[in-house]
């Protein structure tokens, strides 16, 4: 056996070197062409990362003012404050560090140590930490614990006016009221920075940075007046709580523009602290937000439809048994009250009587003796072409109710509780705005609540008031119908609101609650209403107080009455408004 | 020679200096990189003019943001302390007595 030649070996071992080279110059090929063109934007994005920085730049939200007289005060600001955070994991002493940032903070230690052990490399663990507390915080030097600056919606009035404010969420957006409607205009547009950095994260200027300026949100101005807001909100406490009832709400409009001067509810909160309300309908604005069965307060308006027809006077009359069939059915006055022949219309919204009502709706057809379909479609178009019912006001607040008003078509009875409030809902500003018609001689005027915005550049766009009908009824009827309110006020129902020397006019209203499982209304529950206004000749303000399910017996005379009256004798101050005789 | 061609040359410089100055081709080497280098350093001194120049921008931006939130700070304690609240709990309005009577003058 010949022994093999050298030459042949070292050949072959070249060729598995070659060999190898090549699979390990094509396996080399392939993974760069893999980082390179498959993976290449994932690796641009990197580098990039390294050495620019793409930010957005927040706009500073809009300014909400009310007014104090005509003197603009701040209801909504931005502040700058702190966020406290920590890294748990970076955290030796658990127990220690929350200890320390317990006494810095005033907060319980054990909250803090709750944090930590959730863990985790990011925990907040309190924000709106203002500059003082932040100081201390700083001074102890903790490790794992750090602050961060953060732009936070501050109130600066605190609970007031909370229900028409509304809030600002943690994610910059505003919920319920004025944040929650106009959150586009007041939230602004956020601008850009895209800069390169340097390596503390500085950026460097060059000409390639892009930098798109914010552009701050528009401001704006409430008509609210935050005296009679602040004296609205304390006399709907006290009624709320006198009569022991859940809650309670009141507006107050200047019936010759629509301004809202007040919109007070009970149970309030602070929207500096929105996210310790347990309860989300304290967030919603019980004057536009809730429709309801107003009750006898609606005999106003049907009485209107009578006068504005030239079916009644104040001094037609009527017999009143007390009780009156309807299909199937007994509509009966409350407790049984009959007042008899030669009723009189001024005695039947003096006393609320509910077979009064009716008999106004029957006039208003062809059959004085039933209800008619050219009756209810009368009705019909009252409430709602003229006195707005059934459609939202455009009032700018968010979840606005519109209420519901059935129409011709259905049957004669509900037509007949229509005409004292029941089976029909509105929401108090649809109700107080109606009556300010009234109180104008037939004017409807819109509701609003912006009285102007501010714009970035400093000019300012007034709100315009706006008449939405101007023939709502004639000024005879409203001048008829003023006079057989001020008689309710004198001698009737609302005889606690009568002040010596003023001229009042308003309407009580009592009225069930729908059983919202069944059929039927609630049984010893109600909600109390009275909507006014004052001087009646030349009316300044309209208030409507809505108390619901009170616990005290009694009817509105006995729970809103009293706070119409109260607040109703403050505003004659208020106003300056000198007695007529 | 023709006429003409005599003309022409009749106001001809005929004077030429000769450059005392050679360049090889090391040398033209040498001049051109210290050309580029004078351009760097041109270009780098500008460079980082407009970069300390960013820096300060950075500083008075910083400078600027810390103002204006010192102002929103100022602004919400103002607001805060003529808050309404503040007014009806200061010792002054505590100590205000309600009106019984008022007489308007006709």
């Amino acid at each position: 056996m010949s022994p093999r030649a050298p030459d042949t070996l070292s050949v072959r071992r070249l060729r598995w070197l070659y060999l190898a080279l090549g699979i390990a110059g094509v396996v080399i090929g392939l993974r760069l062409a893999y980082l390179q063109v498959v993976q290449h934007s994932l690796y641009v994005g990197l580098a990039t990362g390294e050495h620019q920085r793409k930010n957005e730049v927040p706009a500073n939200r809009g300014q909400i003012y009310l007014l104090d007289g005509s003197t603009k005060v701040p209801l909504a600001l931005d502040e700058s404050l702190k966020l406290l955070y920590a890294d748990p994991s970076l955290i030796k002493d658990k127990a220690a560090t929350a200890q320390k940032l317990a006494a810095a903070t005033g907060d319980p230690a054990a909250t803090y140590l709750g944090d930590f052990d959730k863990g985790g490399e990011y925990q907040v663990l309190k924000g709106r930490v203002d500059t003082a507390m932040a100081s201390r915080v700083q001074a102890l030097n903790l490790y794992g614990v750090g602050l961060v600056s953060q732009d936070y919606r501050t109130y600066p009035e605190g609970s007031l006016a909370s229900q028409v404010l509304g809030f600002v969420n943690d994610g910059g957006d505003g919920q319920y009221g004025i944040e929650g409607y106009l959150n586009k205009e007041l939230k602004g547009t956020p601008g850009l920075l895209n800069a390169k950095i340097d390596t503390n994260g500085i950026p460097i200027a060059t000409a390639d940075n892009v930098s798109r300026a914010p552009v701050d949100g528009t401001s704006v101005v409430l008509t609210l007046d935050r005296n009679i807001q602040a004296e609205a909100e304390k006399f709907i406490q006290q009624g709320v709580t006198n009569v022991n009832a859940e809650s309670g709400s009141i507006v107050v409009l200047d019936p010759n523009t629509g301004a809202v001067k007040a919109m007070a509810n009970y149970p309030s909160f602070d929207p500096n602290n929105y996210n310790q309300v347990t309860n989300y309908n304290t967030f919603q604005n019980g004057v536009v937000s809730d429709d309801f069965e107003p009750g006898s307060v609606f005999k106003v308006f049907t009485m209107a439809t009578g006068l504005d027809t030239g079916k009644i006077t104040p001094i037609s009359t009527y017999t009143d048994n007390g009780c009156d069939q309807v299909d199937s059915y007994q509509v009966c006055n409350a407790e049984n009250h009959k007042e008899g022949p030669n009723t009189s219309m001024t005695v039947v919204l003096r006393d609320s009587l509910n077979t009064g009502a009716m008999y106004v709706l029957r006039l208003l057809g062809t059959d004085p003796n039933a209800v008619t379909k050219l009756a209810k479609q009368t009705y019909y178009t009252y409430l709602t072409q003229h006195f707005g019912f059934g459609k939202l006001t455009g009032i700018e607040q968010s979840n606005e109710a519109a209420g519901v008003v059935n129409p011709p078509t259905s049957s004669d009875v509900n037509y007949a509780n229509m005409t004292f409030g029941q089976g029909i809902s509105a929401t108090m500003l649809q109700v107080a705005s109606a009556v300010g018609s009234i109180a104008t001689g037939g004017k409807l005027y819109q509701p609003y609540l912006i009285e102007r915005r501010i714009n970035v550049n400093g000019s300012e766009r007034v709100t315009q008031s706006r008449v939405t009908n101007a023939h709502v009824i004639s000024p005879t009827a409203a001048a008829a119908l003023t006079g057989m309110m001020e008689v309710t006020v004198q001698h009737g129902s609302g005889y606690l609101a009568y002040t010596p020397g003023y001229q009042i006019a308003g309407k009580t209203g009592t009225a069930q609650i729908p059983n919202p499982t069944g059929p039927g209304y609630l049984p010893d529950q109600n909600i109390g209403t009275f909507v006014g206004f004052a001087p009646a000749s030349a009316p300044k303000f309209v208030v409507m107080v809505r108390i619901n399910k009170p616990k005290t017996q009694g009817f509105a005379e006995t729970t809103t009455v009293p706070v119409f009256a109260n607040l109703t004798r403050w505003l004659l101050q208020y106003y300056a408004v000198p007695p007529s005789s | 020679m023709t006429t003409a061609t005599m003309t022409m040359r009749r106001n001809q410089n005929l004077y030429r200096s000769k450059s005392e100055l050679k360049l090889g081709p090391i040398s033209s080497g040498f001049v051109i990189i210290a050309i580029v280098a004078i351009l760097a350093l041109l270009y780098l001194n500008a460079i980082t003019k407009t970069s300390v120049f960013g820096y300060q921008l950075t500083q008075l931006q910083t400078q600027h943001i810390q103002a204006i939130s010192a102002n929103q700070e100022l602004e919400v304690e103002a607001a805060r302390l003529t808050s309404i609240e503040q007014i009806q709990n200061s010792k002054a309005v505590q100590g205000l007595v309600p009106t019984t009577q008022v007489t308007y003058a006709k």
